[in-house]
């Protein structure tokens, strides 16, 4: 009995320790060590590493300059690369950050983030699932697919907060919102810019987009777009700019886009590119020098 | 062919092949001996560009001076952005980029200073793509980014978040030599005390958004191309002011102008000189200029 009862107390002792492991804030360096405890003092060298001995709803920092790796995030936390420092994420071939969380509960804030796919990764940041996503003052360049594809199929409420971010020479979309089901995602894109991908903004299945005070240049297809089999993709634009694209603004089946207080200008194709889908015009926008100036219905401000 | 030398081709080949990487960095206090990794970083960009591999990144450890540099392939520059990562040249450009027609070069986080003798900021004279971002030009004799291309295919430039301050020719101009006309948009960035603030020159387009074009001593924003009357400016959403002429559309240049506050200009608000400025209608705030000037209006729709 004595024996067992050691043997109980070994276990219960290990299992305090791994408990206590997980802090609510750890720390990544570009000379970390993922053996370390992720502390001030000893810091962790990856993302990957840290996560596990972050508490949930905890938060990893970045203690100086380093390439910290992919991540896969299946719980509630803050990643935090500095600001004033390169705090990166460089993949080949892979996605950079995957967000697949609780969709009920969980909040996932990416910060001061580089995330570079050098032309071979895939998205450089996916949400598959969680009640929100923050990406702010992030850089993301390079990727074969969409810089930030949400590509949810959960029937619990998701929101994505894109702030003071750039997408730049993606082959895929900017930014693409979906969700497989209802209710339709909500997406906010503020003081942000899309350069130079395939798709500057895409509202897809189930989503819903505000585009405020931001720029969307150089898309090789459409600027900023909406279309959903399902109906159910919007997308309203405010105080923005649309140049340099080949369709400025296209609405295909099932999409519909309103705009107001915007610039589009120099795109090649069409302006207003009502594809099948409607977009609404404010009459405040500044359109000129298109291939075409396309078609729009009028709708007055208060 | 003996065993030996093949082996030593063999083993030279593999180094060369390894000296590149897709992430590099220098430091304030480091080598270009080095291998620019993390912990062993190069001191400039000169020296770290040739162990960087095409697509990849050079990063700033820590603060410094990092010198002139010259890129011919696609790259990023990150200088950090709380940190001073700083180009200082004396009677020579800064970045020149002459790169391939796929190319895009990504700049951020950097000073560039030609403390009143360098030439140019940034020349960007072959390549797809600039990327210009949370940078500081200031201090040239020519112009803070120099646009000069002679090039058949299409080629973008897009300035955000930064400042063209005190250089003795133009903020930002823009010309392609040829068509197609260059691309250029400047967002939520500011010209200041330069000869003209930003002007559309040959074979351009430029987007100036969310911007401000102050103490010109010529043209806040101009547009001219008397060559090929291909070049177009359309500004929104900014401020430009305190200039001698506010906007100016020289001969083969034209100018649209909406949401825009042009005040305090000593010249000319509206300076039509042989170009066409239209602004889209009663839009745009003007007063306490010497003279508004003329232009053409559009409707908004």
């Amino acid at each position: 009995m004595h024996r067992i009862s050691f043997k109980l107390l070994v276990f219960f002792a290990l299992a305090t320790t791994m408990l206590s492991a997980q802090a609510t804030r750890t720390w990544v360096s570009g000379v970390g060590d993922d053996a370390n405890p992720c502390s001030r003092t000893a810091p962790c060298k990856t993302w990957a590493g840290a996560i596990s001995k972050t508490a949930v709803g905890g938060e990893i920092d970045a203690l100086d300059p380093g390439g910290f790796g992919a991540v896969t995030i299946t719980k509630a936390i803050t990643l935090d690369g500095g600001g004033g420092q390169v705090g990166s994420v460089l993949v080949a071939g892979t996605n950079g950050i995957v967000v697949q969380a609780n969709a009920a509960t969980d909040v996932v804030i990416l910060r001061n983030l580089r995330i570079n796919g050098i032309g071979s990764g895939l998205n450089g940041i996916r949400f598959l699932a969680g009640k929100d996503l923050n990406v702010e003052n992030c850089f993301i360049f390079g990727f074969t697919q969409n810089g930030i594809d949400i590509a949810l199929n959960q029937a619990n409420q998701a929101t994505v907060h894109v702030l003071n971010t750039v997408l730049k020479n993606n082959s895929g979309v900017g930014i693409r919102a979906t969700n497989a089901i209802a209710p339709p995602v909500q997406v906010v894109v503020d003081n942000s810019a899309a350069i130079l991908d395939t798709t500057g903004m895409e509202a897809a299945s189930h989503s819903r987009i505000t585009l405020s005070r931001s720029v969307v240049e150089n898309a090789s297809a459409d600027g900023v777009k909406a279309d959903d089999a399902a109906s159910d993709a919007q997308i309203t634009i405010d105080h923005s700019d649309i140049s340099f694209n080949v369709n400025g603004i296209t609405a295909s089946t099932g999409g519909s886009i309103a705009v107001a207080d915007s610039k589009i200008a120099f795109n090649s194709g069409t302006a207003m590119n009502q594809a099948g889908g409607g977009i609404s015009s404010y009459q405040t926008n500044r359109l000129h020098s298109n291939g075409a100036l396309g078609t729009f219905t009028p709708i007055p401000q208060l | 062919m003996n065993a030996v030398t093949l082996f030593a081709i063999l083993v030279l080949g593999t180094t060369i092949t390894y000296g590149q990487a897709s992430r590099t960095w220098v430091s304030g206090v480091g080598d270009d001996v080095n291998p620019c990794s993390r912990t062993a970083p190069c001191k400039t960009f000169a020296g770290a560009i040739s162990k960087t591999a095409a697509g990849g990144e050079i990063d700033a450890l820590d603060p410094g001076g990092f010198g002139a540099v010259t890129i011919t392939k696609a790259i990023t520059i990150d200088g950090g952005g709380g940190q001073v990562a700083s180009v200082l040249v004396a009677g020579t450009n800064g970045i020149v980029v002459q790169a391939g027609a796929n190319d895009v070069v990504i700049l951020r986080n950097l000073r560039i200073n030609g403390i009143g003798t360098g030439l140019n900021g940034i020349r960007f004279l072959a390549g797809r793509d600039l990327n210009v971002e949370n940078v500081y030009i200031f201090g040239f004799i020519q112009n803070g980014v120099d646009i000069a291309l002679n090039q058949g295919t299409a080629a973008s430039v897009h300035i955000l978040n930064s400042v063209m301050k005190n250089n003795g020719g133009v903020g930002v101009r823009a010309a392609n030599a040829v068509t197609p006309p260059v691309q250029v948009l400047v967002d939520n960035s500011a010209a200041i005390l330069d000869n003209i603030g930003i002007e559309a020159a040959q074979h351009s387009r430029i987007i100036v958004n969310r911007s401000l074009a102050n103490k010109a001593a010529s043209d806040g924003l101009k547009a001219d191309d008397v060559a090929t009357v291909d070049a177009q400016l359309s500004v929104d959403h900014s401020e430009i002011t305190d200039n001698n002429n506010g906007v100016t559309a020289a001969t083969g240049g034209s100018v649209a102008v909406a949401d825009c506050k042009i005040a305090n200009n000593s010249g000319t608000a509206s300076n039509q000189s042989g170009g066409t400025i239209t602004f889209f209608t009663q839009t745009n705030r003007v007063h306490s200029n010497g003279a508004a000037g003329t232009f053409g209006t559009t409707g908004q729709q």
